[in-house]
Parts: structure tokens; C-alpha cells; sequence
């Protein structure tokens, strides 16, 4: 583990709600830097929800997010861009664009942040060595099978050296080979020094990944998980 | 930039039946506003230089004295728009036309008084032939005036209906460059619908709202540019062609036809690609304002 004293990732009574449904309720917690965090629990119970709420797909319905120091309350427009770029981000449905191939798919996020052709290249081809995607570079994602698909979508999430990895449900549409073969890209993501945050339900992802767990139980921290409130009383 | 250039031609490439529909577009619109912009161009100037030989005729009373004839002629020469007079006394006026008759001179030999009359000769300054009508009204009412003849009466009611003819290319014109606008707009809010996944990937993944959008301005300049490329090349043909037959008609080169000058080509050019700029302006505002 590297610097844990340092919370990247804190939430302050935190809610959301979806018009009368009450998705999370009342979420506390501090995720510190290079921590492998595990959010699991059953389906409708809030996973996903809270992720979106870190990368701002969702807006907070009262409460406070800080990413690195940024309140996400506060930031609007391009900043929301430059704050995604913080981010690697899986999903369990991958999200890679079809008419694009592995390479595009992958440049895709290096592009966005500006970099220059030659530096894409490079990178694009590291991060597909890392994933054993090299090899398919040229090909479109529909030709790929789940699983390589998925391994796609952890290149382009890494492919910006991202200081949080959110993983949502990233082995929820792979069979067991496939999912250990993402578990453990995600595992070596972290040696490397990524906060990893992995939602999951895949009792096989929570038995073999370690880390610290936060359960979530219809939108609210299981008890167990009371401690993870914020350090100085839940306000920020 | 040079990754937006490349996604705007790939996005053009892939979308070619959209894209051919907005070019065609543009590229009908340039011809129209060309066309009136042409013809407008040639039969001006071909008014300007009739222009410079605008002559007004005034012929003074049987017995107008010569007080009368020299106050005459400084109200003429006082009158905006003109630019010369000459007074031309009967006698001059007949031995005028004694030359002009040259061996049928014999003819006027018969005759006991000379019947011309003093007359006036006014030379108007170029660029009035829309006052040439309220001109020789003018001089009429003088009176010492017996009458005004000018050979050029039908160019007043000619550079009215000249203006009406701009009126109608800037009018046509400007709709068909709206239309285009309209259609550039569709094309590209169709282009953007049909990614919408993409474009919300591209927005996860960190891309801005600028890197999303500047390859369909790209696309918008591009259509524009091209549009107008393919309107004036069409221009050109059909002026060449033009040109080429009536220079073999009309050998003396009376009639030259003359292309659009570079400052019309600049304005068609700015409509044209402006129009595209202006197009997936719309669309790109309308669908991130969703």
C-alpha cells in the first residue's frame, strides 16, 4: 500500500435521490490514496450510483464529494472534463465506440487531454502490451469477445495514468477466466499506485480481491462500515 | 487541431450521402447568388459605360431672346448632374447638318429661313442615368424651352429595373443560403444523434465540449468552402462558354462578358463558409444545451 494518510476521495452525508427513490442515503467515508476499495452488495443497493456521483455523470442531491481536493459541488463546464481525466473508468457494459478500432478506442481518451500523435502511439501501444491486446489493435470491438473487450476498456481506462481507477460491475458480463484475467489487471493497476475502486457483486471478484470493503445495503453503509465515516465528525 | 481535421473527414467519409446533400446544397446557393451577381456585374457596367455618352437635346423657342437663351443655359448649368453645356445657335446647327448631308446638302438649298431652332446641348455626368428622366423634366419647365429630346429614355426605367434584379439575387440569394445553413444544421444534429453513445463516452472519458465538437465545425467550414468551390467552378464554365460565343458572334468584341470580380467572390466565398460555421453552431448549441 502507499500513502494511506491522505484521503483522496471524501464524502459527507451524502444523498441521492431519483425523483421519490432514495438511492443513497446518508454516505459518509474517506477512500485514501493506492487503497483497493471493494463497494459491493445486491443489485439496487447503490453501487453504481455512488461511482457516478464521483465522476459526475450523477449531480449530489445533498451532501458533499471532494476528489482531490476538489469539491465537486463547486465545478462546472470544461473543469468536469479535466477532473474526468483523474479518472479511468470500466464498465461493465465496456462503452467502447464500435465504429472505432481497439487503437482509436484507446487513443480515444489521450486525444481528449491533447497529447501529441507520436506520444498516443506510444502509449496506446504500452497499455495494449499491458492488457495482451497489442495483437488486436486493428480490430473493432465487436469482433472482440467479452472478455477482450473488457481488457479494451482497462487500457483506456489506464491509458492516461488515472490516479482513481472506478470499475463498475467490470466482470458482471465475463465468465470466470475472463473476470480473473481483469482482476488481476486491476490488481497490478494498483501495485502501480492507482486508487482502485471496484463495484462489484462477483462473490469470486470479492473473495480473491482483498482490500478494504465498503457494503452497501438499500443506499446505506452496512453498520460494519460505520467507521469509514469521516475522520472529523462528517463535515467537510 | 490536426486529430479534429482527421475525425472531420472521417465523420465525412463515413456520413458521404448527408454530407453530398448539404455540399450540393451550398454549392446551389453559391450558383444562384453568382448568377444574379454575374449577370448584375456585366449588364452595370455595360449601363456605366453607356453612361458616359448621356446627352440631353433642348431646343429653345422660336423667338426666345438672347437674355432668355443665356439664362437658360446657366440654370442648366447650375442643375445637379450636369456636366457640360453647350449652346448651339440655328445658324451653326444648320451648317452642321449641311456637312453631315455632305451631296444632298443641295437640299436645304430650298429653303427660304433656316427652320432649326437654337438649341442646347447638355452633357450629364456619369452615374446619373436614373436622373436623366427628372433632368429633362427640369429643363422642360424652363421657359424658354420649347422641348427635350434624350436618347436614352428608357435607361431610367433600365437602372430601376437593374436595382430590382440585385434586390431579387441578394433576396434569393440569402434564402438559399439559409436553407443551407438549415441543412448543414440537420446534417450535423442527425451526425450527432446517430453518436450520441459516443459522444457520451467521449464526455467520460474526459473529452471537453470543444474536442467533441471541433470536428463538426471542421465538417461545417469544409462544406462551406467546398460548396462554394463547386458553385463558382460552375460559374466559371458557364461564363467561359458564354464568353467564348459571343466573342465568336459579335467579332468586334462590342459585348465582353466579364467575370465576378475578386471582391464578389470574397463576399460568396464568406457567405458560403460562414453559412457552414453558422450551421453546426446551431445544431452543436442546441444539443449540449439538452
Amino acid at each position: 500500500m502507499g500513502n494511506c494518510s491522505i484521503p483522496i476521495i471524501r464524502m459527507f452525508h451524502v444523498h441521492k435521490t431519483f425523483g421519490a427513490q432514495k438511492s443513497l442515503v446518508d454516505i459518509s467515508l474517506d477512500i485514501y490514496r493506492n487503497e483497493f476499495i471493494l463497494v459491493t452488495g445486491p443489485s439496487g443497493a447503490g453501487k453504481s450510483t455512488l461511482l457516478k456521483l464521483l465522476y459526475l455523470a450523477e449531480p449530489v442531491t445533498q451532501g458533499q464529494v471532494i476528489v482531490d481536493g476538489v469539491n465537486l459541488d463547486r465545478i462546472a463546464g470544461k473543469r468536469i472534463a479535466h477532473l474526468r481525466r483523474g479518472f479511468g473508468i470500466i464498465f461493465q457494459d465496456y462503452k467502447l465506440i464500435p465504429t472505432r478500432t481497439v487503437f482509436d478506442n484507446v487513443a480515444l481518451v489521450l486525444e481528449a487531454m491533447g497529447e501529441k500523435r507520436r506520444l498516443i502511439e506510444k502509449k496506446v501501444n504500452s497499455v495494449l502490451r499491458t492488457v495482451e491486446m497489442e495483437h488486436k489493435q486493428g480490430a473493432f470491438p465487436l469482433s472482440l469477445s467479452g472478455g477482450e473487450q473488457q481488457r479494451v476498456a482497462v487500457a483506456r481506462a489506464i491509458a492516461g495514468s488515472p490516479r482513481i481507477i472506478l470499475a463498475d460491475e467490470p466482470t458482471g458480463s465475463l465468465d470466470p477466466d475472463a473476470a480473473g484475467i481483469i482482476l488481476a489487471l486491476l490488481k497490478d493497476i494498483h501495485q502501480r499506485g492507482a486508487t482502485v475502486i471496484l463495484a462489484t457483486h462477483d462473490r469470486m471478484l470479492i473473495e480473491n480481491a482483498g482490500g478494504r470493503s465498503i457494503h452497501l445495503v438499500q443506499g446505506q453503509l452496512s453498520p460494519e462500515n460505520q467507521d469509514n465515516v469521516a475522520a472529523n465528525g462528517g463535515t467537510p | 487541431m490536426t486529430s479534429s481535421i482527421r475525425r472531420a473527414l472521417r465523420d465525412m467519409n463515413e456520413n458521404r450521402f448527408l454530407n453530398g446533400v448539404a455540399l450540393l446544397t451550398v454549392a446551389l446557393s453559391v450558383l444562384i447568388a453568382g448568377a444574379f451577381s454575374l449577370i448584375w456585374t456585366n449588364v452595370d457596367h455595360w449601363v456605366r459605360a453607356s453612361e458616359t455618352s448621356i446627352r440631353v437635346l433642348v431646343y429653345l423657342k422660336d423667338g426666345a431672346t438672347e437674355a432668355q437663351s443665356h439664362e437658360t443655359q446657366q440654370r442648366i448649368r447650375e442643375m445637379d448632374g450636369v456636366m457640360k453645356v453647350q449652346f448651339i445657335p440655328r445658324a451653326q446647327a444648320l451648317e452642321t447638318l449641311r456637312a453631315q448631308l455632305q451631296h444632298q446638302a443641295s437640299l436645304l438649298e430650298g429653303l427660304g429661313e433656316n427652320p432649326l431652332p437654337d438649341s442646347i446641348e447638355v452633357d450629364l455626368k456619369s452615374g446619373r442615368v436614373h436622373q436623366v428622366a427628372s433632368i429633362a423634366g427640369r429643363i422642360g419647365s424652363l421657359p424658354a424651352v420649347d422641348s427635350v429630346e434624350y436618347g436614352q429614355q428608357w435607361m431610367g426605367r433600365f437602372a430601376g429595373l437593374l436595382n430590382l434584379f440585385r434586390f431579387a439575387g441578394v433576396v434569393l440569394g440569402g434564402l438559399f443560403f439559409i436553407a443551407s445553413g438549415l441543412i448543414i444544421a440537420n446534417t450535423a444534429r442527425l451526425v450527432l444523434y446517430s453518436r450520441r453513445e459516443e459522444v457520451e463516452i467521449m464526455r467520460l472519458v474526459g473529452a471537453t465540449d470543444g474536442f467533441i465538437t471541433a470536428p463538426f465545425y471542421i465538417q461545417g467550414l469544409i462544406l462551406g468552402a467546398c460548396g462554394c468551390g463547386v458553385g463558382l467552378a460552375v460559374i466559371y464554365a458557364a461564363y467561359a462558354f458564354m464568353s467564348a460565343r459571343l466573342t465568336s458572334d459579335l467579332a468586334s468584341g462590342f459585348w465582353q462578358i466579364r467575370f465576378l470580380s475578386l471582391e464578389s467572390i470574397a463576399v460568396i466565398a464568406c457567405c458560403s463558409i460562414g453559412i457552414g460555421w453558422i450551421g453546426c453552431f446551431l445544431s452543436m448549441k442546441q444539443f449540449f444545451r439538452k
